[in-house]
Order: structure tokens, then C-alpha cells, then sequence
């Protein structure tokens, strides 16, 4: 796989396992964003033999037609939930200019004070 | 929402209660002469995503329960737990990348509500559980670790380039925690946790491309801020190059889901 990822974050997770907390600092690893990568083989699709197919109610054929993911998008209740809430600054576009913007997952983006120097009126 | 003061990191945190593992270089000067719109926006991004990361933290706090309630090997349980910390840690950072901006100290950024997806239609709590798993770490953490890198590629200015990779160091860890979980998952989970592959990605992608940044001009990437379409491109490419072949590997084959990230990824 040439993603620079795949290495780092797949293959590289098994240093989490038996330890006490993982590595002490990856910094080099993702900076560099490493020049060779693992041969595609190391890099199986063949399910273990305990992974049985997707088989629960809410299952999608795998051999469904290729818009089953757009039907997914539309009609699945599972897609429709918020994801999880992510760490990224935010900026808005109001009436006013950019705003910083504090994402609420069931409702719009709501716009935070700007950051005044502390203690400023 | 309200505004409080920052948490106090814990000194048995990654390093030790410090707030980086490096010093952050100094840059005051040349933020000084930069043109008084350019460091507000800056300001505001990183004050943002002060609250933001704060806001993660809560989010590794259900996770962490969530692996201990699965039995989880020790290992990924205690870097979970770490990760708490960590968040806090961002959180702190990115308040001081806001001040460095700004000039002066900025006030506290706002503590965010907090919600996560709780997965009415899951089976179990234990597929629930893994489900908490699975989006957070597999899903937002990989799409977390490849904005920052896209953030990071972009950075030129020194300052910039050092917390980036503050951040991005730590991400790393939280993604490999949702990836050894799916490595060593019970088999009895294989099975529902590939048939929400697909909603658990649309419904988090969804949550990356909800947020929008300034447009930014050449100065603002120098700063860590790249285009959208940088950052839109950085999300598909993990999601068809780290996610996709990821659950593969992890014996987990769900075609409709790789289907959904080659033609689009539509949310």
C-alpha cells in the first residue's frame, strides 16, 4: 500500500499491543512520511477464517448493486448520525467576516466570542 | 457555551506534564511585522482549536471505557487512557499558538458542548462499544493525523511546523489504538462492525467536510493553513489508501463500502 499512512498507523499499531501505552514520540516517522513502502503483499485482504460475512439486518449485499452506497446515504438511519467530533479549528463566513465557529453536531455551526486578550473588555 | 481555563496537564502525561516534547522555537518578531489580519485569522484558528482538542478529550474518555468494558489488551486500554492527556496537551498548545498569534494572552478558549454518536441500532453494547472504537480512533483519528499532515506539508514557518508536528506525533498514537483494536477484536464483533463500515465513514467524513476554513492565501499555508482542496484530497486519499486497505487487512471486507470511498466518498 503507498499510502505514507498505511505503514505508520496499520502496520505500526502493533507496537501498542502488550505494553504499557504505545511509543514514546512518532514525530519522525509521520515527518518524514517514509520513502519506501511495505510490498503489497504485507498487505492482505484475505479474512481470517473466524471473520464471517456481514450477515445483521442492517447488512448490505456485497454483491448489491455499485449505487448501494448512495442508498446508504439516503435511507440508512446509521449514516445519518453525527460522527464523532473532530479537532479542527473552524473559521465561518457570517455577515459581519470570518468567524471562529464552535461546530455543534445537531445543530448549525455556532460562532464563539473572538479571542480578546485576557482581561480586555 | 462558557469559557474556562485549561485544564492542568498530569505529570504522569507523555511528557511528564510538560505541554511539548520540544520547546517551541522562537518567532515573535517576524508574527510581529505579519499584517495585523493575517495573525487574527491565525488567532482564531488556533484558539479554536484549543476548544476543539479539549473537547477530543472527553471523546478518549469513552473510548478508554469502552476498551476496558471490551477487555482490551492492557496495552491499547493505557494509550487510550494516555490520550486524555494528550488532548488536554493540544488543547494547551494550540491556546499558546493563539496567544503567539495574537500578540497578547488570549482568553480561555470556550469549553464546547460535548456529544458523540451513540448507536441506537447497534446489536449490543459490546458492538456498541466497539463502534465507539472504530469511529473514533479508525475513522476520526486517521482523518485527524492525515489533515494534520496536509497542514503540516503545507507549514513553511518554523513555529508552525513545530506544533503541527506536536499534534501529529500524538494522532498517530490515537489512530494506532482504533487499528490494534480492530487487529486483535473478538470474532464474534467481525461480523457487525464490517456492516457499519460504511455508515461509520460517511457519517464521520461527513463531520470533516462540515468545517470550513478561510480561503487561504500563500501566507496562510506558510502557516500551517492549507486550501480546501488540499485538505478535501487529503481526507479521500486516507480514506482510499489508509482506511479502506486498513479494514482489509484487518480481515474486515465490506465492497460497498469500498465502493462508496472509489466513487466519491459523497456524504
Amino acid at each position: 500500500m503507498n499510502h505514507r499512512l498505511f505503514h505508520t498507523l496499520v502496520l505500526g499499531s502493533s507496537v501498542l499491543l502488550g505494553g504499557s501505552g504505545g511509543v514514546a514520540c512518532m514525530a519522525r516517522v509521520a515527518e518524514a512520511a517514509p520513502a519506501t513502502s511495505p510490498p503489497d503483499e504485507a498487505v492482505s485482504v484475505d479474512p481470517p477464517s473466524d471473520s464471517p460475512p456481514p450477515s445483521t439486518a442492517n447488512s448490505i449485499d456485497a454483491s448489491a448493486p455499485r449505487d448501494a452506497a448512495k442508498d446508504v446515504v439516503t435511507v440508512d438511519a446509521r449514516a445519518c448520525e453525527a460522527g464523532w467530533p473532530t479537532t479542527k479549528g473552524m473559521v465561518c463566513t457570517s455577515d459581519g467576516g470570518p468567524e471562529l465557529c464552535c461546530h455543534r453536531q445537531d445543530e448549525a455551526p455556532v460562532c464563539c466570542p473572538r479571542p480578546a486578550p485576557e482581561g480586555s473588555p | 457555551m462558557s469559557c474556562q481555563a485549561l485544564s492542568s496537564l498530569s505529570a504522569n502525561g507523555r511528557w511528564g506534564g510538560a505541554m511539548t516534547q520540544r520547546t517551541l522555537p522562537p518567532a515573535d518578531e517576524e508574527i510581529a511585522a505579519m499584517p495585523d489580519e493575517q495573525r487574527t485569522v491565525l488567532a482564531r484558528l488556533w484558539w479554536s482549536q484549543a476548544a476543539t482538542e479539549r473537547r477530543v478529550a472527553q471523546s478518549f474518555a469513552v473510548v478508554e471505557r469502552a476498551l476496558s468494558t471490551l477487555e482490551a489488551d492492557a496495552g491499547i486500554v493505557a494509550t487510550a487512557g494516555r490520550a486524555i492527556d494528550d488532548e488536554h496537551r493540544h488543547a494547551a498548545l494550540c491556546q499558546a499558538m493563539a496567544s503567539r498569534y495574537l500578540g497578547a494572552e488570549a482568553a480561555p478558549a470556550p469549553e464546547l458542548p460535548f456529544s458523540h454518536p451513540r448507536h441506537p441500532a447497534a446489536r449490543s453494547e459490546d458492538v456498541r462499544a466497539a463502534l465507539y472504537v472504530v469511529g473514533q480512533c479508525v475513522f476520526n483519528e486517521t482523518f485527524a493525523s492525515a489533515y494534520l499532515a496536509a497542514c503540516l506539508d503545507a507549514a513553511t514557518h518554523p513555529l508552525a511546523r513545530a506544533a503541527l508536528r506536536e499534534l501529529l506525533s500524538d494522532e498517530i498514537d490515537h489512530a494506532r489504538v482504533g487499528w490494534a483494536f480492530l487487529a486483535t477484536m473478538p470474532g464474534a464483533l467481525r461480523a457487525d462492525i464490517t456492516d457499519w463500515l460504511l455508515p461509520l465513514g460517511i457519517a464521520n467524513l461527513r463531520e470533516w467536510r462540515a468545517l470550513t476554513l478561510p480561503a487561504p492565501g500563500a501566507d496562510l499555508e506558510r502557516h500551517g493553513v492549507p486550501a480546501r482542496g488540499r485538505i478535501e484530497e487529503a481526507l479521500v486519499s486516507a480514506l482510499r489508501g489508509v482506511v479502506v486497505p486498513g479494514v482489509a487487512h484487518a480481515g474486515l471486507r465490506s465492497a460497498p463500502f469500498a465502493q462508496w470511498a472509489e466513487n466519491g466518498a459523497r456524504t
